[in-house]
């Protein structure tokens, strides 16, 4: 197999950077290190600070005091042409006035590469999005995925060491976001480069991310594996965006069970000792309980108030008996449906204490 | 269907249409009445003489070398103002869309501000500034850089000067309209891939901003080629446009068919470099539209 980057690839270290515009934080003393070859999501809320960070890291930003390193080497005060990233930016930015090849080969010509080299850096650039014999079309003639693969070859051909990419996807429609997703993900297996991936799209992030670094009001709140992040978030804010939460206050009993409007729940994990606490309820660890019987633990059972069919499964809003509002999800089998009820008529809904996550309030 | 039924749709596109026309009425009345009336008129002058027809006005073209080098001054004229005008409005129209929203104001407010002042204030402003005593001269002077003063005044320089100046504003609000409307995300992209400053210029911002050159060079070089109040004040007798040609044609010689057949020509020159600027540019574009 051959691969376009055959330079040693290198992490990237983020050290204690902030940036300030008047008295506004927009990066708060961020720390991040990612690992030579891996990729990582930067997730956030628009205003997150996640596009001055990459700002940050391509050298169009100058942070108000931190380093950036590109292995060993401090890059902070580089200018964004002696920095060796490859960006892939968010409206992809590609040359208008230059078809696909010129664009392509543009960091070569920039580079001072020999033009002996360039048509078989070309070749493998083209071949890597298989986009193999498009060199001549004008960037007009292409579609809105063709373009990103343009983008792509592009930031890849110069063998960077390292790859930013800023919302790659989020103007393709969804069935070519996701097919672009995965062929992103085989695409970084196959390069062995460091990418960096900046998304508000936190399924996005999930998908492809060795790790995903959620951001927001300028702060990292957790770094950690998708699995991780889901399951166990470090606040409310990463429990709420994250998945499909329901976020309910809860009271503290002792470290293995809080106390949601009178209905002790156990936790398979330990409670953690704050006070401001709250029940992360993901909709698809919602079982609907068919004879809720008294003894049984951690369940919750209230008023069916609207049922929404979304195809692939049905979302069933509920209100607890003492108001409190959550949702979950069955699949839309045989099966799914027979549990059904329609808006007004009782439920009971199960949580496995597995299942059952308690996270303090954001700091 | 019976023929009694009218397709609604079908009689409210002939209500527009109507109502789009009674709205053009207007304009289209002064257009035809103070344009295309007196330009048939002049072109019907230019071939008429002593009641019959000729094309002796035209032939003057061919035999006359006071027209040959009055054309041709002109046109030089016109060459000079236009690389001067891009020399100094390209800088000044890449600052302004480079600035914040607030500076990029300040700066056009600053381009567009003489715009306002007459012609002809402005021109005199020049002869102020220039002439033998002038602000300038007095300057270089008293500084010892000259012994005696330069003739920066009735001549062909200071003709360039004012109108330069006056013509200005149509080279940067086009640059500026086109530079305003290339994505930062290029040049970003193309330094982050590699380039340096210039390279990234030279081969991202420059080749996306030649729109907006081609159509502030034909705005500022047509516009040259019609001037009359800046060389008549500045040229000192010097600079010899046609527009003078055709004013002296009929102040002094009462002769309606020379006059007639320069400004012929000279429209038709006019025509031909916008003819050949819409191969780059659509002409709706020169004049500003979007």
């Amino acid at each position: 197999m051959s691969t376009v980057i055959s330079r040693d690839t290198v992490g990237v270290s983020i050290r204690g950077a902030s940036k300030f515009y008047g008295s506004f934080r927009a990066l708060d003393a961020i720390d991040l290190d990612v690992a030579p070859g891996e990729f990582v999501s930067i997730l956030g809320p628009s205003g997150s600070g996640k596009t001055t960070l990459l700002g940050i890291l391509g050298g169009f930003v100058q942070p108000t005091s931190g380093a950036i390193f590109l292995g060993e080497r401090d890059i902070t005060f580089e200018p964004p042409h002696k920095r060796d990233i490859g960006i892939v930016f968010q409206n992809y930015a590609l040359f208008p006035h230059m078809n696909v090849a010129e664009n392509v080969t543009f960091p070569l010509r920039a580079r001072r590469m020999p033009k002996s080299e360039w048509p078989a850096r070309l070749k493998s650039a083209l071949d890597m999005v298989e986009l193999g014999g498009f060199g001549a079309r004008k960037i007009h003639e292409l579609s809105g995925g063709q373009r990103q693969r343009v983008a792509l070859a592009r930031a890849m051909i110069f063998e960077p060491r390292l790859i930013l990419m800023d919302e790659p996807l989020s103007a393709l429609d969804k069935q070519l976001r996701e097919t672009m997703q995965i062929e992103l993900k085989h695409l970084h297996r196959k390069l062995a480069a460091t990418m960096i991936y900046v998304t508000h799209d936190q399924r996005e992030a999930l998908t492809m991310s060795d790790r995903v670094a959620v951001m927001n009001k300028g702060q990292l709140i957790q770094v950690d594996t998708p699995e991780r992040l889901h399951d166990h978030p470090a606040d409310a804010f990463v429990a709420g965006f994250i998945g499909e939460a329901t976020l309910l206050p809860v009271r503290r009993l002792d470290d293995r069970s809080v106390d949601l409007d009178g209905t002790r729940l156990i936790s398979a994990r330990p409670v953690p000792g704050v006070t401001e606490l709250f029940l992360a309820v993901h909709s698809e660890k919602l079982t609907i309980v068919a004879d809720a019987g008294p003894g049984m633990e951690n369940v919750l059972s209230g008023v069916v108030t609207e049922t929404l069919y979304q195809g692939e499964s049905i979302r069933i809003f509920l209100e607890l008996d003492r108001g409190a509002r959550l949702s979950l999800r069955v699949p839309s089998n045989h099966q799914g449906r027979s549990l059904l009820k329609m808006p007004g008529e009782r439920i009971a809904v199960a949580i496995h204490p597995d299942d059952t996550i308690v996270v303090p309030n954001v700091r | 269907m019976s023929m009694s039924s009218v397709n609604p749709s079908l009689a409210h596109q002939r209500r527009e249409r109507r109502l789009v026309l009674l709205l053009l009425a207007p304009a289209l009345a002064v257009v035809g009445g103070l344009l295309i009336v007196p330009l048939c008129w002049l072109a019907w002058q230019s071939v008429r003489q002593d009641g019959g027809f000729t094309l002796a006005h035209y032939a003057r073209f061919l035999t006359d070398d006071v027209y040959w080098m009055t054309f041709l001054q002109t046109f030089r004229m016109a060459f000079i103002v236009t690389a001067a005008a891009l020399i100094l409005g390209y800088p000044v129209a890449y600052v302004a869309a480079g600035a914040s929203r607030r500076w990029s104001l300040f700066i056009l407010a600053m381009v567009v501000l003489p715009f306002w002042t007459s012609v002809l204030v402005r021109a005199y402003a020049w002869l102020i500034l220039l002439q033998r005593r002038g602000l300038v001269n007095t300057a270089l002077t008293e500084l010892g850089l000259v012994d005696t003063p330069l003739t920066l005044v009735n001549n062909e320089f200071g003709t360039i000067v004012a109108t330069v100046h006056i013509l200005l504003p149509f080279m940067v609000l086009p640059l500026y309209a086109t530079m305003q409307k290339i994505p930062p995300e290029l040049t970003m992209a193309g330094s982050s891939l590699g380039g340096t400053p210039l390279h990234v210029f030279m081969r991202v911002f420059l080749p996306l901003s030649l729109p907006g050159v081609v159509a502030g060079m034909v705005l500022v070089f047509v516009l040259t080629l019609g001037f009359y109040i800046t060389p008549e004040l500045l040229g000192g007798g010097r600079t010899y446009m046609v527009s003078m040609l055709v004013s002296r044609n009929i102040e002094v010689y009462n002769e309606w068919g020379a006059a007639s057949s320069i400004s012929v020509v000279l429209l038709a020159c006019v025509f031909f470099i916008f003819r050949l600027a819409s191969f780059v540019i659509p002409f709706e574009r020169i004049m500003g539209a979007r």
